[in-house]
């Protein structure tokens, strides 16, 4: 052992958080150096300062005090059982690789302690080669951008509110002013927390699906081996889970939502108006009788969801556990590898990249710092992401946040790149939908990002009207499902803008 | 240990069960520690009151998303951290540069002019340390170190806390909370020993 091995360890074992090989390791070294004994006795000397530090006594009446504002505050008990999740914002999207391809965005706040929570809930049908419904999703498309416009901007004010704002409602006649994240908040913002349970049910449901048709959980190491049907190592769906919380939790507890969607090959209903989130489970279920592809994208943080974020993690010590192991994405370098062939034949390009621009939609490219990618059922996979390439990278990228704090800073400022705030404003281009990541490819030494802008509704339209895949069928798989993630970390507004608003923390 | 955890764990129940007098329980029995670590982190004693209660509203509030088999107190400095920082990001926000931070109220420090510190408004570290001088030079120390190195260092060596429990209330995997408090302590040894240059108070 070096001195400068020891040096971490002497302070570990100054504080009794050393044990086994590394402390034994650690022992014969200082029996032999002796600078890193001083060094840990200095340490211990700097700890005995501390520690006799004396301890302020507690301001007179501060019991009295905090008693009388818990009188004042709300019950806890009325709050919902603790579901919290990780959930500042997703976007998630649902392509199906068939006839009839759909597209369900869905933009969540997720804040408070103990909600996860659902702030826009949008539905976009992109035209499938047979069902072409065209006017009705660009209305959808455009209202999902300015939904996600809305939700960035929005008010993330933390634990309080649920709300889905119903995609089809947006693409009915255009209302005046698109409903915005505000108005499903006033709207909805009461009753919300069912809704919430709902939906992430019916997101942990659309999750849970591939997981339950993949085979339980097989060593990471399968993946390694070469394409054929080794399903994808369970363990990462299971780290996901972890950092998002009780994503997958209650999923099971959905059995019927399978039956149903496997069951009903028609088309969606698209009269449901409803913002029920259960209703729209069903109806998001019920037309996807086809492989589908679940693409999540997550902004980390928000402007002004920040704070939210913040507190969900720190109210929630077991969350921030779980989102230590969103790092533990291993097994994402393991799939990375295979992504490219097996996303290809299953994911129509033209529903990947609605997918990414709609997700990115809104959302200023500026503040875009990461974009994660993660599959969930590669047996079903099973191709798509060749059309899609830089995602690709992306996700090795991503994988690369396993490492240490050098390479994790390196990913940063890549992404950065990626997202443009590397570099002047967001070059105004045709966004091909993946603009982001390809962006990355480009950048790969940190060099000068091409951010596409926030798409247009007209590309949006193009996206969306683009020709389907060619093949019509998965592979094979009983499911056919896959899951893509991408998540989107976003970085807070700049200090210089308008001032957040701060979420509402009380009285101070 | 485990009928400390059981007597919160009863305490939460019977709050959660709608005895919301049964909060003071806890109160008294994690109150001190809240407002301990939260003066360490600010330096600021009126922030730090405000907070502490604060942050025990908000743990009222939030009480039902509390799982139990974690510590009770790992929550609540996890909720005051969190409060300290958003804190620490408005002031900055507000002045521009960093927030005063300890040393400032010992005064003769140029870049904080007096009536702009919280401190000034109330006791200086000389209270804090009840006057003892080497308490008063430590606290200093402290309160020049970087957020993150004062979080973790004031959580192991002031609230005693293991580094898993540090992990849990800061958010960071348990390999950094060890770095960081590494690193805090030898940035503390640094200003601590040649105490003879720093006789004039200023860096």
């Amino acid at each position: 052992m070096t001195c400068a091995e020891a040096a971490e360890r002497i302070t570990a074992l100054v504080d009794a958080e050393l044990a086994g090989p590394e402390r034994a390791e650690l022992e014969r070294h200082l029996a032999s150096c002796g600078s890193c004994r001083e060094a840990r006795e200095a340490e211990e000397a700097v700890a005995a300062r501390l520690r006799s530090l004396p301890r302020a006594p507690l301001p007179a009446g501060f019991a009295a005090s905090v008693m009388g504002r818990v009188a004042a505050a709300p019950s806890p008990a009325a709050a919902p059982p603790p579901r919290a999740r990780v959930i500042p914002y997703w976007v998630l999207l649902v392509g199906g690789s068939a006839a009839a391809a759909a597209v369900v965005a869905m933009v969540m706040v997720g804040t408070g302690a103990r909600q996860g929570i659902l702030v826009a809930e949008r539905t976009v049908r992109a035209p499938g080669p047979a069902a072409a419904p065209p006017a009705g999703d660009r209305a959808a498309l455009e209202s999902l951008q300015a939904a996600g416009g809305k939700a960035a901007e929005g008010p993330a004010t933390p634990g309080e509110f649920v709300a889905a704002a119903d995609m089809d409602r947006a693409a009915a006649p255009p209302p005046a002013p698109k409903p915005s994240v505000e108005d499903a908040l006033r709207e909805e913002g009461k009753a919300a927390d069912g809704k919430s349970g709902d939906a992430r049910d019916r997101v942990d449901a659309a999750r849970r699906k591939p997981a339950a048709a993949t085979p339980p959980a097989g060593p990471p190491a399968a993946a390694k081996s070469p394409a054929g049907g080794t399903p994808a190592p369970p363990s990462e769906e299971k780290a996901e889970d972890d950092g998002a919380g009780d994503l997958g939790a209650r999923g099971r507890s959905l059995p019927g939502d399978k039956g149903k969607k496997d069951g009903a090959g028609s088309a969606p209903a698209p009269e449901s108006r409803t913002a029920d989130a259960a209703a729209e489970a069903e109806r998001r279920d019920a037309p996807q009788a086809l492989p589908r592809v679940l693409l999540f994208f997550r902004a980390e943080s928000l402007p002004r969801g920040q704070d939210a974020v913040d507190k969900v993690l720190v109210s929630r010590p077991d969350l921030v556990r779980g989102r230590e192991s969103w790092r533990r994405t291993a097994a994402d370098a393991v799939v990375s590898g295979r992504l490219k062939e097996a996303v290809e034949k299953e994911v129509p390009k033209a529903a990947l990249e609605a997918a990414l621009t709609a997700a990115r939609s809104g959302i200023p490219e500026e503040r875009i710092l990461e974009v994660r990618v993660r599959v969930g059922d590669l047996e079903a996979l099973r191709g798509a992401l060749s059309r899609a390439p830089s995602l690709v990278e992306t996700h090795a990228l991503v994988a690369n946040l396993d490492l240490d704090e050098a390479t994790l800073e390196e990913v940063r400022k890549r992404f950065k790149a990626i997202s443009g705030r590397g570099g002047g404003p967001p070059a105004p281009g045709p966004g091909d939908g993946f603009g982001a990541a390809g962006a990355d490819e480009a950048g790969g030494g940190g060099g000068e990002p091409a951010p596409p802008p926030p798409p247009t509704p007209e590309q949006l339209r193009r996206l969306a009207e683009a020709p389907p895949p060619e093949r019509p069928s998965p592979a094979g798989g009983e499911g056919g499902e896959v899951i893509l993630e991408v998540h989107l970390r976003v970085e807070p507004p700049p200090e210089t803008g308008p001032a957040p608003a701060k979420p509402a923390e009380g009285p101070k | 240990m485990a009928a400390d955890r059981r007597a919160d764990e009863e305490a939460i129940d019977r709050v959660l069960s709608g005895d919301r007098d049964a909060f003071a329980v806890l109160v008294d029995r994690h109150g001190p520690r809240v407002h301990g670590a939260l003066l360490r982190m600010l330096g600021d004693p009126e922030a730090a009151d405000d907070l502490a209660q604060e942050t025990l509203v908000k743990a009222y509030t939030a009480l039902g998303s509390f799982r139990k088999g974690s510590a009770f107190y790992t929550w609540l400095y996890a909720i005051a951290l969190n409060l300290a920082r958003s804190e620490f990001r408005r002031r900055k926000s507000l002045k521009g540069r960093p927030p005063a931070s300890l040393d400032t109220s010992a005064g003769g420090d140029p870049d904080d002019p007096p009536g702009n510190e919280p401190a000034a408004r109330g006791p200086g570290p000389e209270d804090l340390a009840s006057g003892r001088e080497d308490a008063v030079r430590v606290h200093r120390a402290l309160a020049a170190l970087d957020e993150e190195f004062r979080e973790a260092v004031v959580l192991r060596d002031l609230e005693g806390l293991s580094y898993g429990e540090i992990a849990l209330a800061t958010g960071v995997p348990a390999g950094t909370v060890r770095s960081r408090i590494h690193r805090g302590r030898a940035l503390l040894r640094e200003r601590l020993v040649p105490e003879a240059d720093r006789a004039g108070g200023a860096r």
